[in-house]
């Protein structure tokens, strides 16, 4: 299994959103993807709205000041 | 193809969409509509694609602007007046999305000239004004296998079905040849609420982007209607017909013919 890495720090909300869905879309169904985003708004936002759209969040990790969050593409 | 920063921007509200998404709008931006008449239909209709980022609009219209379009035809502009419609529209299309590519088709649809431009596209939006050109598109369409949306208004009243050639019912399946000659005025006689054009355009567009994303379900095989005095959508089922003269098994109609002039025919009209 692939994990894929991307680096959304310093990227606001919603844009943050819509790079998630288009590396979502690099990887293929059933891997995984992981997001280093900020704290705020971003990590109360991100996995959310990633859940909602059929994606699962497997976990999330809080690094120093950034949170690494880690997703299996569903859909 | 991948998606620049500043695109990533422009279309974020599509691309966070599950059924666009990153590759929906690179297939939009590689996708190609035809626009015929760029009057009250063809204006939101040319102004939505563009913003949607449909990468090649083609439009087609061979009059130019006048001053009693400006109450519905909200791509031209009150310093447009006298200038070249696809012109005028062109230049709102490249102030929107400088990512469009814009062709310009200068002239009146003709069944001599109306089959090579068509064949260019993939999708046509049928925005035209009478009967004569509604004939001819929905005649073209058929013998390229272009699918279309027929879309048409008078006063408070405007209806759109979708039409994908050879599948679904075609214009004519519907109605088989021109109505008699004085029985439907011109929009010029018979007036049009200036907003009417807009709701009907504007699901016009909507359904070219779900016909090129091959999203959702297509509004063919039957017939949308609009009266905006009642404010009452109606969708009347209207599958194709055996008897139908162009597309049924014992069609009449085999080479593309004009049933008149798609220009007004009244001296000095301004409709």
């Amino acid at each position: 299994m692939l994990t894929t890495k991307v680096d959304l720090r310093g990227v606001p909300c919603p844009l943050n959103l819509v790079k998630a869905k288009l590396a979502l879309e690099k990887v293929a169904v059933g891997d995984i993807l992981e997001i280093e985003i900020d704290d705020g708004e971003p990590i109360r936002n991100l996995p959310v709205s990633l859940g909602r759209q059929g994606q699962e969040i497997l976990e999330t990790v809080e690094q120093q000041g950034y949170f690494c969050l880690r997703i299996r593409r569903r859909l | 193809m991948s998606l620049t920063e500043e695109q990533i921007q422009r279309y974020s509200r599509n691309i966070i969409l599950e059924q666009i998404g990153g590759a929906g709008q690179e297939k939009l931006l590689s996708s190609k509509v035809l626009i015929v008449g760029l009057g009250g239909l063809g204006s939101p209709a040319a102004l939505y694609l563009a913003a949607a980022g449909v990468g090649t609009i083609g439009l087609l219209d061979g009059d130019q602007v006048d001053l009693t379009n400006l109450q519905r035809q909200i791509v031209h502009h009150t310093r447009d007046v006298g200038k070249r419609k696809v012109a005028s529209a062109r230049s709102k299309i490249k102030a929107i999305n400088p990512d469009v590519t814009v062709r310009s088709h200068d002239v009146w649809a003709r069944a001599d000239n109306i089959r090579e431009i068509i064949r260019e596209y993939d999708f046509v939006i049928d925005a035209t004004d009478n009967f004569p050109a509604k004939f001819l598109i929905n005649d073209a369409c058929y013998f390229e296998r272009v699918a279309f949306s027929h879309g048409g208004i008078l006063q408070f009243e405007g209806q759109l079905m979708t039409v994908i050639p050879g599948e679904t019912a075609c214009y004519r399946c519907l109605f088989p040849g021109l109505p008699p000659g004085d029985t439907v005025a011109p929009c010029g006689q018979a007036g049009v609420l200036g907003v009417l054009p807009g709701v009907i355009g504007s699901l016009q567009a909507t359904e070219a982007i779900k016909q090129l994303l091959g999203i959702g379900e297509p509004l063919t095989d039957s017939l949308l209607t609009y009266s905006a005095l009642t404010m009452d959508f109606r969708k009347v089922p209207a599958g194709r017909r055996s008897e139908c003269p162009l597309c049924g098994p014992n069609a009449t109609i085999t080479t593309l013919m004009d049933e008149g002039r798609v220009s007004c025919q009244r001296k000095g009209c301004k409709c």
